[in-house]
This record gives C-alpha cells, sequence and structure tokens, in this order.
C-alpha cells in the first residue's frame, strides 16, 4: 500500500491486474433451491399469520420444516473449480484487460467504454 | 510421540482418528456457536422479562398455586438423564464404536425428550385448569414466553434426532453427518443448561419471590 488510493494508482502505473504465480482449486457452494422455497413458503406463512388463516399457517410451518429436512438429505453441497479451469478463465479475463481500451470520466459515458476506468489522478487530486 | 489432542471448538471433539471430519467440524461448529448464543441472549431477555414479572400477577394465580414440584423434579431427571445419552453418542462417535450405538443412544434420547415434553403438556394443562391463561397476568405472559420457548426447542430437538438417526442408517458415518452429530450434542447440552436457569429462576424463584 503505497497511495491513498492505491488500486486507481496502481491502475495508473499499469499494475493493477496482476497475474497470480500459481493457481488453485476454489471451493464454492453449489446452487440450491431452499432459499427460494423457504421464500416463498414463509411469505404464504406470514400472509397467513396476518389474516388468522390458521390452516394454511400450520400447512406452510409443516411444509417448511419439510422442505428443510428433504434438504438436509442432500449431502454434496460443494462443488471445486479445478485451479486449471480457475487459471484459464482467469487468464483470459487478463487477456481482455489487456485488450480493452480504457477510459476516463469525461468519456464514461461514450460508447466505446468497455468498462476499463482510466484513473485521472491529477483531476481527482 | 503422541501429539497433544485437538481441540478445534469448545465442547468434545472428535479427534485426530477423524482427520478431515474434525477439520470440516471446526468452522461449522464455530457457525453453530454463534447460533447458540445468540439463542442464549434470546433465553436471556425471556428470563429478564420473568424475573421483572414475578409480582405482577394482578390477583390471579401465582406460582405457589399453579407450580408442581414433583413433575419439574420428574422432568429434570429425564432431561438430565437424556443429556447423559447424548454424551455417550458422542463418546460412543469419537472412539469409533458401531454406528448402531449411536443410532440406539439417539432413540433412547429420543424416548427420554418426548417423556419430558409430555410431562411438560400434562404440566401445562394442569396449569390452564387452575385459570392459569397466559393473558390472565404478566406474571403468566411471562411465563409462558419463556418455559414453552424451552419446550419447543426440545421438540426440534426431538425431531432433529429422528431425521439425523435416520441420515445416520441411511448414509452412514460422513464427515458432514459426524458434524451434525456433534452441533446436535451441543444443542442438546445447551438445551439442559436452559432448563437449569428455568428450574432456579423459574420454579424456585417464583415459589421463593413470587
Amino acid at each position: 500500500m503505497t497511495d491513498r488510493d492505491d488500486f486507481a494508482a496502481a491502475k495508473q502505473r499499469g499494475a493493477a491486474y496482476p497475474a497470480p504465480d500459481a493457481y488453485e482449486d476454489i471451493e464454492m457452494p453449489r446452487n440450491t433451491g431452499i432459499g427460494f422455497v423457504l421464500c416463498v413458503l414463509s411469505g404464504i406463512w406470514m400472509f397467513a399469520l396476518i389474516w388468522w388463516i390458521w390452516w394454511l399457517a400450520i400447512l406452510m410451518t409443516v411444509l417448511m420444516i419439510l422442505a428443510l429436512i428433504a434438504w438436509s438429505f442432500d449431502t454434496s453441497t460443494e462443488i471445486i473449480i479445478p485451479a486449471e479451469e480457475v487459471r484459464k478463465d482467469h487468464e483470459a479475463w487478463l487477456d481482455l484487460v489487456r485488450t480493452t481500451v480504457a477510459v476516463d470520466r469525461d468519456h464514461e459515458a461514450a460508447p466505446n467504454n468497455q468498462g476499463l476506468a482510466h484513473p485521472d489522478m491529477e483531476a481527482a487530486t | 510421540m503422541r501429539r497433544a489432542p485437538s481441540h478445534s471448538y469448545p465442547g468434545l471433539n472428535l479427534g485426530e482418528d477423524h482427520a478431515s471430519a474434525d477439520k470440516f467440524s471446526e468452522v461449522v461448529t464455530f457457525g453453530f456457536w454463534v447460533f447458540l448464543m445468540s439463542d442464549l441472549v434470546y433465553f436471556g431477555l425471556m428470563f429478564a422479562i420473568y424475573i421483572t414479572m414475578i409480582d405482577a400477577q394482578a390477583g390471579g394465580p401465582g406460582p405457589h398455586e399453579l407450580f408442581d414440584l414433583r413433575s419439574i423434579f420428574a422432568q429434570t431427571l429425564i432431561l438430565l438423564t437424556s443429556s447423559l445419552t447424548v454424551g455417550l453418542a458422542m463418546l460412543a462417535l469419537k472412539y469409533n464404536l458401531p454406528r448402531a450405538r449411536i443410532v440406539l443412544l439417539f432413540g433412547v434420547t429420543l424416548a427420554l425428550g418426548l417423556s419430558f415434553l409430555v410431562l411438560e403438556i400434562r404440566d401445562f394443562m394442569a396449569i390452564v385448569d387452575k385459570g392459569g391463561i397466559p393473558q390472565r397476568s404478566g406474571f403468566l405472559s411471562a411465563f409462558y414466553g419463556l418455559v414453552p420457548l424451552h419446550g419447543l426447542h426440545v421438540a426440534a430437538g426431538c425431531l432433529w434426532l429422528i431425521v439425523l438417526g435416520i441420515q445416520l442408517r441411511v448414509m452412514g458415518l460422513t464427515d458432514l453427518l459426524m458434524s451434525r452429530v456433534v452441533r446436535l450434542a451441543l444443542f442438546w447440552h445447551f438445551l439442559d443448561l436452559i432448563w437449569i436457569g428455568i428450574i432456579t429462576i423459574v420454579y424456585f424463584g417464583g415459589l421463593t419471590y413470587g
């Protein structure tokens, strides 16, 4: 850390996106629908509680508990992204960074802005 | 030379014999401790409300009319014994005893937990019979806010015992399931701890100061 806004300064030096020395496997949580299921069930559950629809509230309570139990039987919840794939994706991205034209603040609404910032440190201070 | 036993988290650790499961348990058990402690804050709040409400009986029935210490004694014995059986299940897991032993101890714990719930519900029904309903007084509102909350936790623990017992039979002792046994044991001991608070503060405290 050498500057007040180190990342912006690194971008100006052209050193903001270094390639790592080595790549490792990344452990990621697998996609699951349980969050959405609980969201919908608890939404109906709260509606039932507010309007005193007790049979619906009881039904939703049971369904939420059953959904959790069913979900707990799914034990394959993680996925490993192999180091080779991480390296390929990251290097493709670094290539993209290298070939993209950086755009400064004055031209950020221009059509050729591809998302790479060209920091204007003089103007910032 | 034998290395010092690992203590990745508070409580009975699985130990180095279960290298990968022990490592896996470290993170999830920490998360579970965070949950338990937030639950403890909730219980602490309900205890504080109860303590301030002991005198707020509004001319309704108080601790002396409502509480049946004989039943409380039986519930305490049952719950403490169930904590022992969960502890034995943890030891069976740690020392690689057959899986059937763990499932059997879970069954005994479940039976004890359910007996506790039956006695507690009978207590509540007797209290209601004597006019002790939640809306009668601040004291009774606080009582029903706290004691059935613990009962609800025990019921959830019983459901957890059933589900985990089935999973142990179906899937065997995987790392994930071993860590779930660790967490269930923590949860069950935590419920016992809360019950100790309930007998001392709700029942003895209520009878002394109410």
